[in-house]
């Protein structure tokens, strides 16, 4: 019986040669904390342990590529990290390849680019004596023209690799170098590996969760988990004497309870092919009942792995197997001879006293979760709910009735719309459906074939244009108004009158020449020029900053003071306007009357329905309702 | 062949060129409603020529300032992690939804004559509002999310790792966008430049709102067709042919460039 209750398993140093990486890390991370120091020398130690446990981020926090919350990094002598004197190296100036598991080739650049990649500043003489010298060592030289893509997985781990070593690195470090690979290439990518870091004798570190790359690359071997290393040495040494069932199970040895001693804290390690299985109790010290839940055959012998309060794995031949029919759910006996058994006293807690503080948390995020989305479902309840009755009442409101389609000029909106309620008043049933536009547009609509009833123009022109295309048959006049200066209630330009706008610096807005109100505002100019000077109209047009294409944004860049006057019609000085412009007359002599004319297409779909409107908006009543809005009516 | 599968195909060409005829004959009927001597008559007008120059020295200058300052933001998005990122990035994309002119509303708030900056403009003797500076911010305003959401996908989509590899290699962080970011991230970056540059080209509320419509200043061709509209539909639908031409050439363009980069760089 081999007896060694090691406690050097966290040996630090390597024995006999010169250190040249040293760390202390410390880093918080999502669920533990990383904390690791070492020292390496021209040597490769592989770190082990499955994925999540930190390994990668002890690389990344090495390269600079992560920043340790404590700890330092020296490297040949040189500090590169020290939290304590706020030393920190970016990753470009620390000197250390990184071979990444997916080789991470640039996929944009050629072979012969990617190697070129990181020395592109070196003189022309020794960069291409660097790769020449990387390209023979790993044997490119067919590839150099090829795009990565096309590049299998072992090409492609050599051109990683040439990549970092063009470099001259003081350090390796290469994340699961072969795990990218196929079974049928891995284990002879992975003994030209081991050749190539012989031959480079720099400080390396590999990281894999295969205990036999790290086996044979390898010259020391530490297991991680859960950001500590839990024990290092020699592959031999950790196979011989695991330190806990962890290890054990990750390098495929077995470690269970020694059952017949009287200490709980001694634990026995064995390997599986030293094992016997038997279906009767021989009354030996190191027994083990189990059962059998898989078996899994190889060539010539079958794994059988069982189970009890641990789990472990016995192998046995398969004349054996046959012989005594071992069934998968089958309770057996495990039995082992003293002289294979090692034993180990103080196992080290691992993942199992950790797990339960992991659940607590994942649980805690999950309510987190919960209360967030029980929240966010009642707001989003509320919002839908508010919605959703608005949506209701909006429907259930209209009720089937007649419709009245019908345009109006922008410019009567005020009117039409009190007309419009005064109009249902009378006949509940009708339903009026109004657009308000430009009238040159609305014309360009009705010409086109839209349907409507009834059009309100805000002048003559379009009217006429409309009647000579045959759309409409007769048009009548029901409307005047006329035009306004309007600035906004400080007048900062000091506009009074309509001379002024001619004289006085001013950001003027008027409409565009083409729409009704911009004709009308020429026209007034025109008419003042008579007695103001024939340069009056050029003064004032020099200081329009904009013309717009209707009134309401004339109207709107005044009240927003952004312009410091327009000329609008007078009607459209709404209340909502009134108390941000001041209205100023234009004197009569010049001013001109811009006219509303309604019409009925010809087209109409409702013709009775239409005249009826049409008659109404021509009433007394109609007629009171254009005066209330500041226009002049033909009918008094 | 079975008769499903031949159902399937002809549902699915049906589908296809309902769409193709739909999204394409609105516009080429534009071009074909008008003879086509009248259509350049009428483009032959002083001030369709300067509504046509402004257009593409505004939109030359917003995409400018988009790609420079857009850039900068889209990389941050894409590759910093921090509270109230998300939050961010759809407040980002505000004004893709709201109404241009409410936009230029917001934009004559801030940068107007009475906006919150009115007095150090008048300070600084300057005019912004109604200026052809105004035209620019606007469509820099109304496009820049286009170009950043693109931007931003297409950096996020390069894998961290060549940029870890890259500064191991011992090439800068800066460096690293320049050489290994922008070449991968730029069929997106592209895209997203024509994106945002048509939607610059297309403005039209916010820039006169924000701008004003003032021939040979501040109109567009947009405003130029809107203003046409109210007089003459036949010299607005003729600008609007126009537009679409100069807009189709230049998409075309950037999407034989974006061709040509694709070819360079494989897909991994």
């Amino acid at each position: 019986m081999i007896n060694e209750c090691s406690t050097q398993f966290r040996q630090a140093k390597p024995k006999g040669v010169l250190i040249l990486l040293s760390f202390t890390l410390k880093k918080r991370l999502r669920d533990f904390t990383l904390e690791l120091s070492g020292q390496v020398g021209i040597e490769t130690i592989a770190l082990i342990g499955h994925s999540g446990c930190g390994k990668t981020t002890l690389l990344r926090l090495l390269a600079g590529l992560d920043t340790p919350d404590e700890g330092s990094i020296s490297l040949d002598d040189k500090v590169l990290f020290d939290s304590s004197a706020q030393i920190n190296d970016p990753a470009e100036v620390r000197e250390m390849g990184y071979v990444l598991q997916n080789y991470a080739l640039f996929p944009h650049l050629s072979v012969l680019d990617n190697i070129a990649y990181g020395i592109v500043k070196l003189d022309p003489a020794e960069r291409e004596k660097r790769i020449q010298e990387a390209v023979r060592l790993l044997g490119l030289q067919k590839l150099l023209d090829q795009m990565p893509a096309k590049l299998s997985g072992g090409e492609q781990q050599r051109v990683a690799l040439a990549r970092a070593l063009v470099i001259r690195p003081k350090l390796l470090l290469l994340d699961e170098p072969l795990s990218a690979l196929d079974i049928s290439i891995r284990s002879r990518v992975r003994t030209e590996l081991k050749q190539l870091l012989k031959q480079l004798a720099i400080p390396t570190l590999i990281v894999t969760h295969d205990f036999e790359d790290a086996r044979v690359l390898a010259d020391r071997i530490a297991v991680m988990d859960r950001g500590v290393i839990i024990q290092s040495g020699s592959a031999e040494e950790i196979a011989q004497y695991p330190a806990n069932a962890f290890v054990a199970q990750f390098i495929g040895t077995n470690l269970l309870p020694a059952p017949k001693m009287d200490t709980r804290q001694t634990w026995t390690a064995f390997d599986p092919w030293r094992a016997r299985v038997s279906r009767l109790a021989q009354d030996s010290p190191y027994e083990w009942k189990g059962q059998i839940q898989d078996i899994s055959r190889f060539g010539g012998f079958a794994r059988l792995y069982l189970t009890a309060e641990q789990s472990w794995m016995v192998d046995v031949s398969i004349d054996e197997l046959d012989r005594n029919r071992y069934e998968p759910g089958e309770w057996v006996y495990t039995q082992v001879d003293e002289a294979d058994s090692r034993e180990i006293c103080s196992l080290q807690q691992s993942e199992q006293s950790d797990s339960p503080a992991e659940s607590t948390s994942v649980d805690r995020k999950r309510s987190g979760t919960w209360k967030r989305a029980v929240v966010w479902s009642a707001v989003m309840l509320a919002v839908l709910s508010t919605i959703g009755t608005g949506f209701y009442k909006s429907r259930v409101k209209q009720p089937p009735g007649t419709s009245l389609p019908v345009f109006i000029a922008a410019n009567a909106t005020g009117p039409a719309t009190e007309l419009f309620a005064l109009y249902k008043q009378k006949h509940p049933g009708v339903d009026i459906e109004a657009t308000f536009a430009g009238t040159q547009i609305l014309r360009t609509q009705i010409e086109q074939g839209a349907k409507v009833d009834f059009f309100l123009s805000a002048d003559l022109a379009n009217m006429q244009a409309l009647q000579d295309k045959g759309v409409i048959n007769r048009y009548d006049l029901v409307s005047n108004s006329h035009e306004v200066i309007v600035v906004p209630k400080e007048n900062s330009a000091a506009i009074h009158s309509l001379q002024d706008l001619g004289s006085k610096p001013v950001r003027l807005v008027i409409g565009v020449d083409t729409v009704p109100i911009g004709k009308y505002t020429r026209q007034i100019f025109t008419n003042a020029s008579a007695d103001y000077g024939s340069n009056f109209q050029g003064q004032v047009l020099s200081h329009v900053v904009s013309y717009e294409t209707d009134v309401k944004q004339v109207l709107q860049k005044v009240a927003a003071t952004e312009a410091q006057a327009g000329i609008v019609y007078n009607t459209d000085v709404s209340s909502t306007f009134a108390d941000k412009v001041t209205e100023i007359d234009i004197p009569d002599a010049y001013n001109v009357k811009a006219a509303n004319y309604i019409a009925v297409p010809t087209n109409a779909p409702d013709q009775k329905l239409a005249l009826d409107f049409l008659n109404f908006v021509q009433s007394a009543e109609g007629q009171a309702v254009f005066r209330k809005f500041g226009y002049d009516t033909p009918v008094q | 062949m079975t008769g499903s599968k031949l159902l399937t195909r002809s549902l699915r060409s049906t589908l296809i060129l309902i769409s193709i005829i739909y999204l394409f004959l609105p516009l080429l009927a534009i071009f074909l409603s008008q003879n086509p001597i009248r259509l350049l008559a009428s483009l032959n007008s002083e001030l369709v020529v300067k509504a046509l120059v402004i257009s593409l020295e505004s939109t030359f200058a917003a995409t400018g300032f988009i790609v420079g300052f857009g850039t900068v933001v889209a990389y941050w998005l894409a590759k910093h992690t921090f509270k109230g990122k998300r939050f961010l990035e759809v407040a980002l994309q505000m004004p893709i939804v709201a109404p241009p002119s409410v936009a230029g509303v917001g934009l004559l708030l801030v940068f107007g004559h009475m906006g919150v900056l009115g007095p150090l403009w008048s300070k600084l003797g300057m005019e912004v509002a109604f200026q052809f500076p105004a035209v620019v911010m606007a469509q820099i305003f109304m496009a820049a999310p286009f170009y950043i959401a693109s931007a931003r996908q297409s950096f996020a989509a390069v894998d961290d790792h060549y940029i870890a590899v890259s500064r191991t290699l011992g090439v800068t962080a800066w460096k690293t966008f320049w050489r290994i970011s922008v070449p991968l991230a730029l069929p997106g970056l592209l895209s997203g430049i024509a994106l945002s540059w048509a939607r610059a080209m297309g403005e039209f509320g916010a820039t006169m709102m924000f701008a004003g419509n003032l021939p040979g200043k501040t109109q567009t061709l947009p405003l130029a067709i809107y203003t046409a509209m109210e007089a003459d539909t036949s010299s607005a639908v003729a600008i609007s042919a126009l537009l679409l031409l100069v807009s189709f050439l230049l998409l075309l363009l950037v999407g034989i460039i974006d061709k040509r980069m694709q070819h360079a760089v494989p897909a991994s």
